[in-house]
This record gives C-alpha cells, structure tokens and sequence, in this order.
C-alpha cells in the first residue's frame, strides 16, 4: 500500500519540477475534457424518460435503428470482402499495376465519403448516364440497395487497409514452417493465415461497421425513403426543432460504437498475434499458382474500374451543364462555385486551423502519454482516441448543445466549425504521433536531460524536430479529413459560414449536379494537392494511406 | 566408409538474388544419418542453402537429390525436410499440442494416432506438462524443444536446423547442443545444420562444411578442420592462428622456412625451393618457458621474447609475445592455480605443428 503510493508520488514528481510542462498537460486535458466530454455528456444527458419512451414506441425510430443495422450488416460484410480481396491480392500475389490499385483505394479516402452516393445517382439514377442514357431504363437507385453500393464502395478502402496490415505482420516463417511440415498451399491459408488473421479482421470489420452504421452523408443522398439513424436524427433537429429526441437517437448509436472501443481497447487488442521475429533476412511468401493470381488481378481490376468510373463520373459531372438533359460541356460549374461561394475557401480555411490544432495536440498528447507518467494517463489516452468511434452527428448535436450560451457561446462561429473538424480528426494525428514516438529510442532524451535540458528544452529542441515528419503527416492528414467532414459540421454552418461537404449535400439535394460535382471535384483536387505536397516535404518518411 | 548410402546431394547449385549469387555452385554430399553442419560467418548463405533444401526458394543452377531422387522440382510440402527455424516459426494461435500435431494433422493421422505420437516425442524431449499452453507461456528452451518436436514428430527424411540455438543463452545453448545431438544418434535421423559458432559446430558434427562469399570452402570432420584447415579462412574462422608468411629453404631431407629474421624447421615436407609460403600455428600448439626454464638453445625453432600482454581466461592463459619480429599469439593450460609469465620468456614451436597452408612458386 505504502509502496503503492511512493511510487505513484515518484511518477509525479516530475509535475512538480516542470512546471511549464506541467501547464502544457493542465491545457490539453482542459481541451479534451471541453471538446470530447462536454458535449458527450450534454447528448447523454438531455434526452428524457419521455423521448425513451417515444423511440421504443414510435415505428419510424424502430424501423430507423433496424435500418442503420441492415446496412451496417450488409455494408460491412460487402467492403470487407472486397477489402480482403484487395488487400490479398496487393500484399500477396505477384501481380502487375499495384501503384495503380493502391491510388484507386487511395480515393475514397481523400474525397468526401458521400461522393460515391452521389457518383451512384450520376451513374444510375432517374437520368443516370447508364440506365437512362446507355441502357434507357428507369431505375430507382435511392433505398438499400443503391445505399449498400455506395457504401461498400465508400468504404472498403478502409477494410483493405485493415486487412492489409493484419497480412504484413504474419511472419512469412510461419507460412513456410506449415509448408515445411508438409501442408498444402489452401491448407496453409486455412489453418495458419485465415486463423492468425482472424481477431486484426474482426477488429477492422467492426471499426468499418461501427463507422457504417453512424454514417450520414450517403443514407442522405441515396437513402431515399431508408431512413437510418444518421438521418432520422437530423431531420428531428432541422425539421421539427427536437433536438432531445435527435440527441436519443444518437445515444442509440453511440451504445455499440463505445462497445467496440471498449472491446478494442481491452480485449482485441491483446488478442491480435504479434508475430515476433528475430530474422529479418527475407523469406518470402511462396508464389500463388498463376489461376489464382490473375483471378485475384481480375477481381481487384473491376474493383479499381467501378472506383474509377465513380471518380471519373464526379469529374465530367464537373464540366457537364445540365446532367441527364443538356450534356455539352461548360466551366459555369466552377465559376459558381469557386467564385460566387466562399464554400470552398472557408472549407480550405478552417480545415488549415482544425489540422493545425489537432496535430498539435495529437503530438503533445501523444508524448505526454507515451513518455510521462502522472494521474490520470489512461484517461487523457482514452478522451484523445474516442472521437475516433463518435458518431458525427452525436458531435455535431453534442456541439450545439455544449455551446450555444456563455461561457462557451459558440454558435454560428468559425471557432466551433473548427473544434468540430479538429476533434473528428485527432485520434488519427494521436495515432501517427504514438507510432512515431515509439520509434525513437527513450535513450535519446535521456541523453539530452543527462546533459542538462530541460523537460520542455528536451520536448522543443530533441523531440519535435524528430517528430516534425509526423507532425506534418497528421496535420495533412487531418486537413484532408477536415474538409471533407461532414456529418459534425452540418449542424454548425450558418450562411456567412458555410463549408464545401455541407454545400455539395444541400445542391445535390436540390438536384444542382453540375455545382454539387464541381464543389466535390475541387474538393477532392484540393486534398490530392495537400496529399502531393506531403509527398513534396517530408517523401517517403511519413506513410498516409498506404501509399 | 564407402558402403554409406548418400542421401542428400548438393550438385552445383547456385540461388541469386537479383545479381548477386548468395549461394554458388555449392556440391555436397550428406549420408544417412550424419550429422553435417554448414558453418560460415553472417551472410554467406547457409540459411539460403537450407532452405533451398527445404524448397522455400527455387535454385537457379544445379540440382538438389534427396535419395537419389531430383527434388528440385518438388514443392516444399512435399519434401519431408522437416526445418527447427532460427525463430523457432511456433504458431502462435495453437497450443504446444496443436503445434506439435499440426504435421500429423496434414497427414490425416488417426485422433489416437496423433495424440500417442504427440506423446511420445513430448516426452523424449521433456515437454510433458506444457502441452495445454500456448508458445508464448513458455521459456526460450521450451520453444525450442516444441520447434524440434514439431519437426521430429513427422519422421522426415532429413532434419534441417537452422541455427537452433541462437535465441538461447549461453550456458543452456551448450546442454541443449549436446541434446540435439544425443537426439540425433539415437534416432539416425540424417540432419544438416547451420551456425556460425564454429565451437558449436566442432562440437556437434560428423561434417563440417566451412562456407564463405556463397561458396563452400572445406569440407571434412571437426578434427580434420580444425587441424587440417585449407586456408587461411578457414584457419582464422576455426579457432584462431597464428599467421606467418616466408620463404622456402631447400636443406636436403628437411623444410625450413625462412620468415624475415628467424628460420622454421618443419621438418621433411617436399616444399620446392624459394617458394613462399604461408604457415599457421596455432596458439595451444606453442610452448611457452619463463626465463629460468631454460633448456638447451640447441632444440628447433627456439625463440626468445617478451610477453607484450596477456589476457587471464579462467582455465587458460592467453599472452601475445614478441618474438622473431612477429607477434604470437600463445596458449597456456592451467592445471593449477601458477604464477602469470611476464618480461623475457622464450617460445619452441613444434615443427609437426606448424601447418602449411599456401605455397607458392616464384
Ligand atoms: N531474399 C533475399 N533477397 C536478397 N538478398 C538476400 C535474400 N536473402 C538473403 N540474401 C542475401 O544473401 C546472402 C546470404 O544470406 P543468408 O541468409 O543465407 O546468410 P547466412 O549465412 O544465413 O547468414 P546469418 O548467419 O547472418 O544468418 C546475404 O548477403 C543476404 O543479404
Ligand atoms: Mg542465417
């Protein structure tokens, strides 16, 4: 007990005799306990025992959360089988136009993720260019199935790169050792890859899952009459002024998100086999048989090809006058919206702040968490990452009711605008900063106190010139996640302050395609312009998407 | 010796890496049941020549024969060349049981078959009781041991280890050695083996195969080796030696080498007159006298020097001494606890000690 407590006084000590980085700590937990907690707790708390009822009672609510779980279901399944193939297939299998794949995965990453909804009505809507104009059909793409393809398609990026990182940390000694005792290839695959691959892809399934079930953007454009969660809720907020019943509904979603962070943090992430191997020469996977490598190129071939008509789609849709009646092209698309709307410029400027602040705080956060020890270290890590599995509507509500009276009067700002996309976006700078910091040896800055500097001293002149590349990787990174959020921001733009992602929903909505897809193409040139000055600055040092 | 059955062959075989040849145009020869240890410093290809035996790279030149029979084309589940990895490769997602049974599981054994073999080997290698756990429960020699059962339990043809013993300590490295190797004469399994620890290798093979740049540089029993090295390579990486380089003197029945000062006589040997030669002795071949064991001046290959450093190793004493214008390196035993050696002393090479390794004619 005795010993307990001196240690913990040991671990503190340091508070004591550093006091600026004492304060730099007090700060960035004051902010996370704002922008995280706050508003989590205000959702929590403001539905009543009467909203409760009216969703158990009420069918649209029932029939909203039975929806959100059909899809998730259906979604999910659908991008990790495409993930897994993708993934399979670019880490395993010797097959040509690798480069080319990972950039087409690359896209739905960098755009805003509703763009394949709205690509999905442009391809196969009423006057879609291949039912109605190729095929001359009527079709109706809006409901499950349209919303399924998008989202599948929105969304199995995410499950390739999951999968493929599982892939990467299986020992290729492993493989070879069951060939070695003498298994087949499918033998192998059966009972030593799929098995040790198991809890990474259960852990990316669910991550997909979770982010499909609360996802807005998509069930809104494509959604039609499907009504999920996401939308239900917003709808009570826009259309009938209830912000508590949108708050319930939230909570809904919020229930299994937290579950699976929960299970991530304490269950699955000790399951996942860490492959320890002291043997780096390179032994390779054996090579598949060539059926099923070709089988493999052809099925990623028309993966890559539906994500490439769907970008190709945004972009003619960009130059095209009036999509499905006048098909000559113009640049009056872009004259709107680059010129007549500050849409694209706030988007640009806010996301430069929000990107600033969250790479900032993920890097201190992270070095606070990784190299200091004081009270309170599991929660700090735990408020930085949550945002991650925080549905974007429960934010964006969360944001409305947090700060709309003094002292944190904040709506219709740019400063909640701003909040609102740093906070969306830190756990991923938090996550760069931590696999960064865990590269350099705690030595280094044993060296540097030993040799008389201070905590801060050491922090400023050793550890952010070293961190300085995932310092830019996160705040590129989470510029280009900034612009393209959605959900969060919907509830927080006012006319004066409009943002891109809201704009495009509310044109396309308006069956405006020819603005909507020039404000999403430039969105989406903005981002792979970021993403090439990355590349630019800091080469191949810092590892984003994949590439 | 000629009625062994050989039953692997190396023939010629070459594996490249882009350009560069990590193993070339290596030949070898392992009977059944020899223990044959490929021993060569990091990177000259052992572990590329063993998994070329195994099938887990294709060899570019060259064919590969295991009873007589060419494998090369033979997919590595199909080899019976059952590998312990350096890594020991244990799958981290069964139990030591399912480890162990995974090759008889391939092979459709019998539920009752497999857990009686599982058994069997478990207990020749003192595994009993850790079946139920997981790799990661266990201790560096008990992953070993499951790595080494795993392989075992198939009965392949031939037994590949690779460097088995690296992620042990040193203390269990030597008993396990002498494990593997008990192991290895009691069930004849024919094994080839990798190290770099050319003590362990001299320890524990009936071959040894010195490798070097992708090549196999001698090949002969430890003593022959050790004793007999071809080269100056081999001299140094096998134990160490003393190296000195001279000069031939034709002197009727007896060689004598003349190196810059001093004269060796090593004796009748047929060396051609004015050819260089280099010789290599090795440290514990040198006796070493203080000054006042004096003994006639007269005796062969007598030198006087001065000890320049020494190093105290528990049983053994290493001096470096100058003499003759080199510096030697020499070994001296310590049966008892004895007074070190320093300033002047006097060195006697034994002429049969002294070994030629190149010789040159102008
Ligand atoms: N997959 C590979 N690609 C390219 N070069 C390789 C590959 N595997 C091995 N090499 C090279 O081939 C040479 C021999 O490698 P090998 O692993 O056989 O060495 P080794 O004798 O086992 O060394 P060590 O004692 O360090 O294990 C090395 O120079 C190594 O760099
Ligand atoms: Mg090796």
């Amino acid at each position: 007990m005795l010993a307990v407590a001196r240690a913990q006084v040991r671990d503190v000590r340091w508070l004591v005799r550093e006091p600026a980085l004492f304060a730099v700590l007090l700060a960035v937990a004051a902010f996370l306990l704002v922008f995280v907690l706050l508003p989590v707790i205000r959702v929590l708390a403001v539905p009543s025992v009467e909203h409760w009822m009216q969703y158990l009672q009420r069918g649209a609510f029932i029939k909203a959360t039975r929806n959100s779980l059909l899809m998730a279901v259906l979604s999910t399944t659908s991008a990790m089988s495409v993930g897994f193939l993708y993934a399979y297939a670019l880490v395993r299998a010797d097959i040509p136009g690798k480069p080319l794949f990972r950039t087409v995965a690359l896209l739905p990453l960098v755009s805003p993720p509703f763009v394949t909804g709205l690509a999905t009505i442009l391809l196969f809507g009423r006057r879609g260019l291949v039912t109605h104009r190729l095929l001359g059909l009527t079709f109706d793409p809006y409901g499950w199935h349209g919303l399924w393809f998008a989202q599948t398609l929105a969304f199995f990026p995410l499950a390739y790169l999951g999968v493929a990182g599982v892939l990467r940390s299986i020992s290729p000694s492993l493989e070879m050792a069951a060939h070695n005792l003498g298994a087949r290839r499918w033998a192998v695959f059966r009972t030593i890859t799929v098995p040790l691959a198991a809890p990474g892809i259960a852990s990316a399934a669910l991550l997909v899952s979770i982010l499909i079930l609360a996802d807005f953007g998509n069930p809104m454009v494509l959604g039609g009459s499907f009504y999920v969660l996401a939308t239900e809720a917003y709808l009570q907020i826009i259309g009938r002024y209830n912000t508590e019943m949108a708050a319930a509904l939230c909570t809904v979603l919020l229930v299994p998100a937290l579950g699976f962070f929960l299970a991530q943090r304490y269950w699955l992430g000790r399951r996942a086999y860490v492959t320890v191997t002291g043997q780096p020469t390179g032994l390779e996977q054996r090579r598949l048989p060539p059926a099923v490598r070709w089988a493999l190129f052809g099925g990623c071939l028309v993966v890559a090809m539906v994500v490439a008509s769907i970008y190709l789609v945004i972009a003619v849709g960009a130059f095209t006058r009036i999509w499905g009646v006048d098909w000559s092209l113009t640049l009056g698309n872009f004259a709107y919206t680059l010129f007549r709307q500050r849409d694209l410029y706030n988007s640009v400027r806010f996301g430069l702040m929000a990107a600033l602040l969250a790479a900032a705080v993920a890097t201190v956060a992270a070095y606070l968490t990784q190299r200091k020890s004081f009270p309170g270290r599991g929660a700090l890590d735990f408020l930085t990452l949550l945002p991650m599995v925080l549905p974007g509507t429960l934010v964006g509500i969360g944001f409305v009711l947090a700060f709309n009276q003094p002292p944190l009067e904040l709506a219709g700002t740019a400063t909640i605008i701003v909040m609102a996309m740093a906070i969306r976006t830190l756990p991923v700078g938090y996550r760069l900063a931590v696999v960064s910091l865990h590269q350099i040896e705690p030595s280094i800055e044993w060296a540097s106190r030993n040799l008389g500097a201070s905590s801060l001293r050491t922090f400023a002149r050793i550890m952010l010139p070293l961190l300085k590349y995932a310092f830019v990787g996160g705040f590129i990174y989470t510029f280009v996640k900034s612009i393209n959020t959605l959900s969060a921001v919907i509830f927080l733009v006012t006319p004066g302050k409009a943002v891109a992602s809201a704009s495009i929903l509310g044109l396309a909505e308006q069956g405006y395609w020819g603005q909507a897809t020039a404000l999403a193409f430039s969105l989406i040139v903005v981002a792979l312009l970021g993403l090439g000055l990355l590349r630019l600055v800091v080469g191949r040092r810092v590892q984003l998407f994949d590439l | 010796m000629s009625t062994e059955r050989i039953h692997v062959e190396l023939v010629g075989i070459t594996k490249r890496f882009g350009t560069f040849a990590a193993v070339n145009d290596v030949t070898l020869t392992v009977p059944e049941a020899r223990f044959v240890t490929l021993l060569g410093p990091s990177g000259c290809g052992k572990t590329t020549t063993l998994r070329l035996v195994a099938g887990f790279y294709d060899v570019d030149e060259g064919e590969i024969r295991i009873d007589g029979r060419r494998v090369n084309d033979v997919p590595p589940d199909r080899r019976s060349t059952a590998m312990v990895f350096q890594d020991f490769a244990l799958f981290p997602h069964m139990t030591v049981f399912e480890n162990i049974a995974y090759g008889l599981r391939i092979r459709r054994f019998s539920q009752a078959n497999v857990t009686r073999r599982v058994e069997g080997v478990a207990q020749l290698l003192g595994l009993q009781g850790t079946e139920g756990k997981s790799p990661h429960q266990l201790s560096g020699g008990q992953q070993q041991r499951v790595a080494l059962a795993r392989a075992l339990v198939v009965e392949p043809e031939v037994l590949l280890l690779d460097e088995p013993l690296s992620n042990l300590d040193a203390k269990f490295r030597l008993r396990v050695r002498t494990e593997i190797r008990q192991l290895q004469q009691q069930l004849g399994k024919t094994t080839i083996y990798v190290t770099h620890d050319q003590e362990e290798a001299l320890a524990i093979s009936d071959t040894i195969a010195v490798m070097l740049d992708g090549r196999i540089v001698q090949v002969g029993s430890p003593f022959d080796v050790y004793y007999a090295p071809a080269s100056r390579f081999v001299a140094d990486f096998v134990g160490t030696s003393n190296f000195v380089e001279g000069r031939v003197i034709a002197d009727r029945d007896t060689t004598r080498v003349d190196v810059g000062g001093i004269t060796l006589t090593l004796g009748p040997r047929g060396l051609p007159a004015g050819a260089r030669a280099l010789l290599a002795v090795r440290p514990e071949a040198i006796h070493l006298m203080g000054p006042d064991e004096s003994c006639e001046r007269e005796v062969e290959n007598y030198l006087g020097g001065v000890v320049n450093a020494r190093s105290f190793m528990g049983s053994r004493v290493r001096y470096w001494i100058g003499a003759g214008g080199t510096e030697w390196m020499v070994d001296v035993h310590l049966a008892a606890p004895s007074r070190l050696l320093a300033g002047e002393v006097a060195l006697r090479i034994p002429q049969e000690r002294i070994h030629v390794l190149e010789c040159q004619e102008k």
